[in-house]
């Protein structure tokens, strides 16, 4: 994995296997540091390569693009993920359960919802990603068009020739 | 982080994120949502978007496409030589991710989702009450890609798709004293295109947007195959194709044959050994009907002829153990093969390496197993005997494969690195399997067509509705 010369190479390879046990400080926009283990911030694709590049490590990562509500809510998910083993059926069970509860208490909340899928996005935590995202597909499952709008905040844009296409597609039916 | 939303009662969410939203949907849902804004419509309109959907999943499956499966038991009728059918159902296959099938019944079966129209709709044409039971019957030859194909009589059949609601009735030929004499290939032009490289481009037909082959083999030497013209609905002239390498073990009525990847066929005798027959149907460029070039057959190697390998395994499986899928080993865009064997506690999973453009096998060998010990299955009493388990259907979109344990129906997941087993319908037991196999069970897949609007301009009524 590690790039560069042979002697850093060797020194990441000690650094990855002591990774269990290091801790890496994340910084919401709001000033507010949470420490969390590596292999929890290794979930977040984003952070993984920082701290594969060999980045700042110690200093911490500030993340301006989200709120400490929500970065306590991707943490969680993390946590979970990351510092838990999934190799047999029980524990693949316990995790699917973590997260059928996790996304039930999101739903409820539809703003927080869609901070935490922002956030999975910009921290490119796949898992959490296509879990809020499936989640939230299913709630526009047969909504019209309108709704759709109003449920993602769109702006109505299409022209009149935009509608006109739309009704065209209709006579085929 | 983001711009607030113009109106404070309803949270934003960037376009790009929703169109991942999109893909997550289901087909009507994704058409409505393409009927939603310019930016959205430019998107999954575009050319970019099916590649996307097919990428998504790192091994180029789309399980969401997997809907469900039709059901229709029959019986022997106490009154006269042949079978009274019940009512058709659908079961929903439940939702695709770690969430429970149940929740999925309870939120999706009745309120919203792309099912609930059309589906339905075709149920109850089907069980539309006639005075003689037996017309309720469906008959299903072939099916891909959203389309169904029926036999509705002696020599006559329809394509149709439940999702649409297009029907086209067409000439069917006629049964052997034994069953289909005939194969039937469909391809549905998604399925194709640029994954498979059956050479159609989208645009060859906007009306009829598949191609049907029967495809009959005689005795060791040669095939025959015929496309349907969608047109007229009858049947064009007759191809006949030697058949290259042939061994000495083919049977003039195939008992099994499924097909897969656009070009290849499957057939096995009730003899010994099995053989998989390929066939390349695709078009040349300047053919103006489908022309196929090449038929040849490759032996299955003699692990399966005797599989004495496993130690538990002393009888060589049945056809309806063994089932031919896509494979997306090695990226989603190149197509191979495996075939899956289905044992009373486990699937294997043997993954084939094709030379000759998919026309030869180099080398095959079984690469997973998969463990069915621990799938809850009814009646419960495992070890199901190896006739109570069936490999039934395998989904070239989805990448499911659909088998039955005894009264259960199980869905085989092999998008994720460890392929999951669960059962289908709430994991509800079918126990017309108790008293007999000839009950009609068909998957229902989608095809990736069905999630680009302009190409099913029929769906957009609904977006509007």
């Amino acid at each position: 994995m590690a790039t560069g010369s042979g002697a850093a190479a060797a020194a990441a390879d000690a650094e990855e296997k002591e990774s269990g046990s290091r801790m890496i400080t994340l910084t919401s926009n709001e000033g507010k540091a949470f420490v969390v283990t590596e292999a929890s911030a290794r979930q977040s694709a984003t952070i993984r390569s920082m701290v594969d590049d060999g980045g700042c490590v110690d200093k911490g990562f500030p993340l301006p693009n989200v709120d400490s509500k929500t970065l306590a809510r991707v943490i969680q998910y993390c946590d979970e993920h990351g510092n838990k083993e999934a190799h047999t059926v029980d524990e693949r069970a316990a995790l699917a359960k973590f997260d059928k509860d996790f996304i039930a208490e999101l739903d409820a909340d539809k703003a927080f919802l869609y901070d935490v899928t922002m956030a999975a996005n910009y921290l490119h935590i796949q898992g959490l990603f296509a879990l809020t995202t499936q989640c939230i597909a299913d709630t526009i499952k047969g909504k019209t068009p309108e709704e759709i709008r109003t449920a993602f905040g769109i702006e109505y844009d299409l022209t009149a020739q935009d509608e006109e296409e739309i009704k065209e597609e209709d006579t085929h039916a | 982080m983001e711009e607030p939303p113009s109106s404070s009662s309803s949270p934003a969410l960037p376009l790009d994120i929703v169109v991942e939203i999109a893909e997550r949907s289901d087909p009507i849902t994704l058409l409505r949502c393409a009927a939603a804004c310019k930016h959205l419509r430019r998107v999954i309109a575009g050319e970019g978007f099916r590649r996307d959907l097919r990428l998504r999943n790192a091994d180029g499956f789309v399980p969401g496409l997997l809907h469900g499966f039709f059901f229709q038991p029959r019986w022997p009728s106490p009154h006269y030589h042949g079978y009274n059918y019940d009512p058709l159902r659908f079961v929903a296959a439940g939702r695709h991710d770690q969430l429970s099938a149940a929740e999925d019944i309870a939120s999706g079966g009745g309120g919203g989702g792309g099912d609930t129209y059309q589906i339905p709709s075709f149920v109850s044409d089907s069980n539309r009450v006639h005075k003689n039971k037996r017309s309720r019957r469906i008959e299903p030859v072939a099916a891909r890609g959203g389309f169904v194909v029926l036999r509705t009589g002696k020599f006559s059949g329809k394509v149709c798709n439940p999702m649409t609601g297009y029907t086209r009735p067409i000439d069917m030929p006629r049964k052997t004293a034994k069953g289909e004499g005939s194969s039937y290939l469909l391809i549905t032009f998604d399925a194709g295109g640029d994954v498979v490289g059956v050479g159609v481009t989208s645009d060859d037909s906007e009306l009829h947007r598949f191609r049907l082959l029967a495809v009959r083999l005689f005795a060791r030497t040669r095939v025959e195959v015929q496309e349907l013209t969608p047109d007229t609905g009858t049947w064009g002239p007759v191809t006949t194709l030697p058949v290259v390498d042939a061994d000495h073990y083919l049977h003039p009525h195939p008992v099994l044959d499924r097909e897969s990847l656009g070009r290849q066929y499957h057939h096995s005798p009730p003899s010994y050994s099995y053989f998989i027959l390929a066939v390349d149907v695709s078009i040349r460029r300047d053919g103006e009907t489908g022309t196929t070039a090449a038929a040849t057959i490759m032996l299955l190697p003699t692990e399966l002829r005797a599989p004495s390998y496993t130690g538990e395994a002393t009888v060589t499986p049945t056809p309806g153990q063994l089932l031919l899928s896509p494979s997306s080993r090695g990226g989603g865009r190149r197509s191979s093969l495996a075939l899956l064997v289905c044992r009373s506690t486990q699937v294997e999973i043997w993954t084939m390496k094709l030379i000759r453009r998919g026309m030869a096998l180099l080398r095959m060998a079984c690469t997973k197993v998969v463990d069915l010990t621990g799938v809850p299955r009814s009646p419960c009493s495992p070890p199901v005997s190896e006739s109570e388990v069936a490999l039934l259907w395998s989904g070239d979109a989805s990448g499911g494969v659909v088998l039955r344990l005894g009264g259960t129906v199980c869905l085989l997941d092999r998008r994720r690195r460890a392929v999951v087993v669960r059962a289908l319908g709430d994991g509800e037991e079918f126990v017309e399997f108790g008293s007999g196999r000839r009950h009609v069970l068909l998957p229902y897949e989608l095809g990736l067509s069905s999630w680009v609007p302009s190409i099913s301009a029929s769906l957009i009524s609904w977006a509007n509705v």
